[in-house]
């Protein structure tokens, strides 16, 4: 067995007793840690150059003369078909600023390529096209956009057997989670259960981690973890702030309420994941 | 895989000292710091021992610079008692003996995104960085005058650059990254004179050439990613650049790309005079999870079974370990350094074997690591005399949606959403096999670089804001300073009028440490 060097406190549940993720995504890891989902401020710091959001009437209307018009070469979605190239992917169209460079292609076509011209499209129609294109390209590349397919896909009767061993000690179909399926869709139900503490934290609503601390003189001190790391710890409790140096023969417990859908995720098998979110969303 | 016995010795580069600073990086790191890894190996093993572990404790503040912008990634260059340093859209050089800036310099930006800038190179009197608006620029490292500026990647196609050059003798090595628009990757070689191109190597296979094979379609591998996040590391003996690309495009949806989408999630050796690729080692075959494999191939040498071998080390997103001969990408080991659930096992090039149910699905599939993998781009750092590979791990697991279930989807094609963030820790590895020798919890964030030295001593950070020192050999705490702040870039140290200086970024911060005069 390797040396493991961690601090020294025990900890139960497998989450150090650390301050919580960061409020805003960690473009260093990927932002696959933002949730809550980015806000729109974060997104236009982070991508300047994607093409903002276009005038939602436009959109649809364009959306529909793309489907007469320009589907059937270039694909309902815009990403190519029957010889029409892919236009999100397209270099003309990622260029194209409020239509100097779509408008002619479709007025006067690719004659050596094989598109038609589209002499009488008015210019409103070609803005409209040029909304449903700029949309179809922003929509595609922001994936904090992408919506959550079909989650509960499972067995619910499975979902609940597993619920009854796996969670039942501190939950309630009837109790605590009475209705829950009312208050989440179903994506965010299962990154709810298996991660309630950031769903919880965005509310406000997480529970605290609590630490005891015993010193090497046998002093004892409980309450609220406001820190800790190799170095130091700090809690609150009756008494007011405590903050101390981490010292040999000193003890630091903490408690994290959540632990237990922590250790979940250990064993957790896709099928059960499924299976207990399916079970969850007939709790309406 | 069992050795029977094997020692380490340093990679010897016996070469004429020049004036130039491009051959300064040909010898292991020492008084200054002349490029992104210090020396072309990678190892970021510094041979000063000034301060060392004995005296580590006693290390004070020599200065500090606020540079008042965004937070410092770079890994600062130290040349002839100057320091350079970028974030994006702004270089600055300091007095590396007091702190004082000498110039700065801005770039007016496009855009593209701003989500950091890895450092600098210096060849002559001339400096070179890349822009989040894919420039490529060369400064006058005396005046930070703009000598010349040249387009490297189309911005509207959603490429921007964060790299830090690598000057290769007459050659400048950059690359853009790839955000979401599924774009071919590609690395280029720069004239450092006049910024004419010379060449440009693709990570995806041109239409009909080797490699396509393992596309569907034209189209797909014409815009199947593979972008070079990382600089490189230069054996001068081999003359063989090595990188490693990123992750096939579209990213989370592979439906439309099947195949094992060569030279994506790759280790790639290639001649920095021509630009020809000699080998490459995929790491993670028709990669779903956006796990680049562009993290810092290290070189060092090694005895294995009483033979010498030149090897080459990755600490790959994917959450393995590689280890290869890096004369001809010869797979050597391959070990775990973090849980993961993806692969069923090695296939018989040493390369993990992805579970199909673990590719993203509609309704998720709950994997380990997240997206952001294992590691990720922290500069890693191998010390030859403890023959142990350091490394920050970060621990996660996330559930992997696929969102796009057409046949050709673009961009991402999914998401992920993390669900558990663990402990991360400073990990050290037995060089040649990936066995893991000890592990020292480091908190969450603060994710930064590490630097070991001849002074028996490991820097690096933890996500409290505390700057560390470790014993290489057992990762015991041997100094720490709370600066507060976390360390986002790699640690220096070099050396001037015989006094060492280790250098740490902390958020937008510049701090040197010394020992007491």
């Amino acid at each position: 067995m390797f040396q493991k060097i961690a601090f020294v406190f025990v900890i139960t549940g497998m989450s150090a007793a650390l301050i919580g993720l960061q409020a805003t995504p960690n473009p260093a890891l990927g932002t696959s840690q933002a949730h809550p989902a980015p806000t729109p401020a974060w997104m236009r710091k982070m991508w300047p150059n994607m093409p903002p959001n276009q005038n939602p009437a436009q959109v649809a209307s364009g959306k529909a003369l793309f489907e007469s018009n320009c589907s059937f070469c270039h694909g309902p979605d815009a990403t190519g078909g029957n010889g029409g190239p892919d236009l999100i992917r397209s270099v003309l169209v990622n260029h194209d600023e409020k239509g100097n460079l779509i408008g002619p292609t479709v007025h006067n076509g690719r004659p050596g390529k094989g598109m038609p011209p589209f002499k009488d499209f008015s210019d409103a129609q070609i803005a409209d096209l040029v909304a449903f294109l700029h949309q179809q390209n922003r929509n595609d590349r922001i994936r904090f956009s992408y919506k959550v397919l079909n989650v509960a896909v499972g067995n619910a009767a499975a979902g609940k057997v597993y619920f009854q061993a796996h969670c039942a000690q501190c939950h309630s179909a009837t109790g605590d989670l009475a209705g829950i399926a009312k208050k989440y869709d179903p994506g965010a139900l299962q990154q709810l259960w298996l991660d309630p503490g950031l769903t919880m934290r965005a509310n406000d609503t997480a529970p605290k981690k609590n630490v005891t601390v015993i010193l090497a003189s046998g002093q004892k001190f409980s309450g609220t973890l406001q820190h800790a790391d190799e170095f130091n710890v700090s809690l609150y409790d009756a008494n007011g702030y405590h903050s101390f140096p981490i010292k040999p023969g000193m003890s630091v417990v903490v408690h994290n309420p959540l632990a237990a859908h922590e250790k979940l995720l250990r064993h957790l098998t896709d099928t059960d994941m499924h299976n207990v979110t399916t079970y969850l969303e007939t709790l309406k | 895989m069992r050795f029977g016995n094997y020692f380490l010795m340093l990679a010897l580069l016996v070469l004429p000292a020049a004036g130039q600073n491009s051959t300064k990086a040909l010898h292991p790191v020492g008084a200054e710091w002349p490029t992104y890894n210090g020396d072309y190996s990678g190892r970021r093993f510094s041979s000063l021992s000034q301060i060392n572990a004995g005296n580590v404790k006693t290390m004070t503040l020599a200065w500090t610079f606020d540079s008042a912008g965004a937070a410092i990634k770079a890994t600062p260059l130290m040349v002839n008692g100057v320091l350079y340093f970028s974030v994006p859209d702004h270089a600055w050089a300091i007095d590396a003996r007091t702190g004082r800036m000498l110039w700065t310099w801005s770039n007016k930006s496009r855009g593209g995104t701003h989500i950091g800038n890895r450092g600098m190179a210096i060849y002559k009197d001339w400096l070179f960085l890349t822009t989040p608006d894919d420039y490529l620029i060369s400064l006058d490292a005396l005046t930070g005058k703009e000598r010349w500026r040249v387009v490297i990647a189309d911005l509207k196609l959603d490429f921007f650059t964060t790299v830090a050059p690598v000057v290769i003798r007459n050659h400048v090595l950059v690359s853009p990254s790839i955000e979401s628009t599924d774009n071919r990757g590609y690395l280029d070689s720069y004239d450092p004179v006049t910024g004419k191109l010379q060449w440009r190597w693709y990570a995806t296979p041109a239409p009909g050439a080797p490699g396509s094979e393992t596309w569907p379609d034209s189209d797909a591998e014409e815009h199947g990613g593979g972008a070079i996040w990382i600089p490189g590391t230069y054996d001068p003996v081999l003359n063989l650049y090595y990188f490693g690309t990123g992750n096939p495009q579209p990213v989370m949806a592979g439906q439309g790309r099947r195949g094992a989408n060569y030279w994506a999630n790759s280790i790639v050796a290639l001649n920095p005079d021509t630009g020809k690729m000699k080998w490459f080692y995929q790491t993670t075959p028709h990669d779903t999870h956006d796990w680049d494999s562009a993290e810092t191939p290290v070189l060092f040498d090694a005895v294995i079974d009483g033979k010498p071998r030149k090897l080459l080390a990755q600490a790959n997103r994917n959450g393995y370990y590689f280890v290869l001969d890096r004369t001809n990408g010869q797979h050597i080991a391959t070990s775990e350094f973090v849980p993961n659930n993806w692969a069923k096992g090695l296939d018989s090039l040493g390369r993990p074997v992805a579970y199909p149910s673990k590719k993203p699905q509609t309704a998720g599939a709950l994997v380990f690591p997240s997206e952001g993998g294992g590691t990720n781009w922290f500069p890693p750092s191998m010390d030859p005399e403890t023959g142990l590979f350091y490394l920050r791990v970060t621990r996660t697991a996330a559930v992997f949606y696929l969102t796009n279930t057409s046949p050709k989807p673009e961009a991402w094609g999914g998401i992920d959403k993390t669900v558990w963030t663990g402990p991360s820790s400073i990990e050290a590895l037995h060089a040649v096999t990936g066995k893991v020798a000890w592990d020292h919890e480091a908190g969450i964030g603060g994710y930064s670089g590490l630097l070991t030295t001849a002074g028996r001593l490991l820097f690096s950070s933890d996500g409290a804001g505390n700057a560390l020192a470790l014993d290489p050999a057992t990762g015991r705490t041997l100094w720490h300073v709370n600066l507060n702040e976390d360390m986002l870039n790699g640690p220096i140290t070099y050396e001037l009028d015989g006094r060492q200086y280790v250098l740490l970024a902390a958020g937008a911060k510049l701090f040197a440490f010394t020992l007491p005069q």
